[in-house]
């Protein structure tokens, strides 16, 4: 089995990469932004094994990547159990924006490795639970692409900016649980939670639950979900440093925050159509996802897809 | 390493659970999908793995976020 996929998606915003008076909107800076992917992958398997395999592209005026991936699953004691590994690798390269040079400036390397481990097992008619281990190494330019620090003792810049330093290196882990309840044929819940340190001491905890309807009869799917994350800030962060130090980074990502994200999404399946006479199914999807963290970041997600069975 | 061999025997202990194929009716639906959703959480996660600071779980790890 091939499977291919394309994505072009743009964006635009008043001030999306405003930092003092030299850029963003204010400053006339860069206020409409694409990206291109695609990705392409091959899949085989038969009773007992699946493996697959893909290569994937990204392109952005200040982000490539060049990234494989591969998944091998394998199903023992009649399906019961199930275990997956799955190896990606990134070749990615970043520019960095630089204060003196007054903007992006050339492309520096970002590898990106990563492994996860996961298996499942079906503990009764009614229940599935799913345990999982992600390992992630990263190396090479680390700094956010646009962020800078205050640092009250700056001699030379007028706002006390200079460019943000992060290590070379970050080594990340990852321990993850699902479990998914069957009330009936037609109604489940869904129960995840995730535990994630590094080793630049940011620990967090990410719970999610949700509750599924499925209609059999009308091909209808529907899902509530709440997601709650917590997290503590990287060792490196300040809000302004004092002076200059050797790493600094006032990312909010990586500052201490909790979020909450409310989410809806609605299916429709198997809506009949008949195209230039020969008969196909339509597939819909819609979802709706608002998120709001604590450290003042609010956004929401709109999601439509349409799916056409040939 | 403890966590690693807990967790082995956790899976063992699992595998010794049985559920007849003639019995997983259920488990088949949607609703029991482990992601019954699987193109929208992509997006969905790599959101997260960008705006927050951890990752895990799933497969968005690096590839850009087209957030600047």
């Amino acid at each position: 089995q091939i499977n291919a996929n394309f994505t072009y998606d743009s964006w635009t915003a008043a001030s999306d990469t405003a930092i003092d008076g030299e850029t963003g909107a204010s400053g006339g800076g860069i206020e409409q932004q694409a990206r291109v992917s695609g990705q392409l992958g091959y899949q085989k398997g038969d009773e007992l094994n699946n493996w697959s395999t893909r290569l994937g592209i990204s392109q952005e005026y200040d982000y490539n990547s060049l990234n494989i991936g591969g998944s091998w699953v394998s199903s023992y004691a009649q399906d019961n159990f199930t275990l997956a590994i799955s190896p990606q690798i990134f070749m990615d390269e970043a520019k960095e924006f630089d204060l003196v040079a007054g903007g992006a400036t050339k492309f520096k390397k970002r590898s990106i490795y990563a492994l996860d481990v996961s298996a499942s097992q079906l503990l009764t008619a009614s229940d599935i639970l799913q345990f999982g281990y992600t390992f992630v190494m990263m190396d090479g330019m680390l700094n956010s692409i646009a962020s800078t620090v205050q640092v009250l003792d700056e001699p030379t810049d007028p706002f006390q900016r200079q460019t943000e330093e992060l290590p070379s290196k970050r080594t990340r882990h990852a321990l993850y649980t699902k479990w998914v309840h069957g009330f009936s044929d037609e109604v489940a819940t869904h129960l995840s939670y995730r535990f994630y340190q590094d080793d630049w001491q940011i620990q967090a905890h990410t719970a999610e639950a949700g509750l599924r309807w499925a209609s059999s009869e009308s091909d209808w799917f529907m899902m509530p979900t709440l997601r709650f994350h917590q997290q503590s800030a990287t060792k490196y962060f300040e809000k302004e440093f004092a002076t200059s130090e050797k790493y600094m980074t006032s990312a909010s990502d990586l500052a201490q925050f909790n979020s909450t994200r409310f989410g809806l999404h609605f299916g429709q399946d198997a809506i009949s159509i008949k195209p230039f006479g020969h008969t196909s199914e339509l597939e819909l999807s819609v979802g709706a996802y608002m998120y709001q963290r604590t450290n003042g970041l609010t956004y929401s997600i709109y999601q439509v897809g349409v799916g056409v069975v040939f | 390493m403890r966590l690693f061999w807990c967790l082995s025997l956790l899976f063992l202990s699992f595998s010794c659970a049985n559920v007849k194929q003639i019995d997983r009716g259920r488990l088949a639906s949607k609703a029991m999908a482990l992601d019954p959703i699987p193109e929208e959480s992509v997006f969905l996660n790599e959101v997260n793995s960008y705006r927050e600071a951890a990752v895990g779980g799933t497969a968005a790890v690096g590839g850009g976020c087209g957030c600047n």
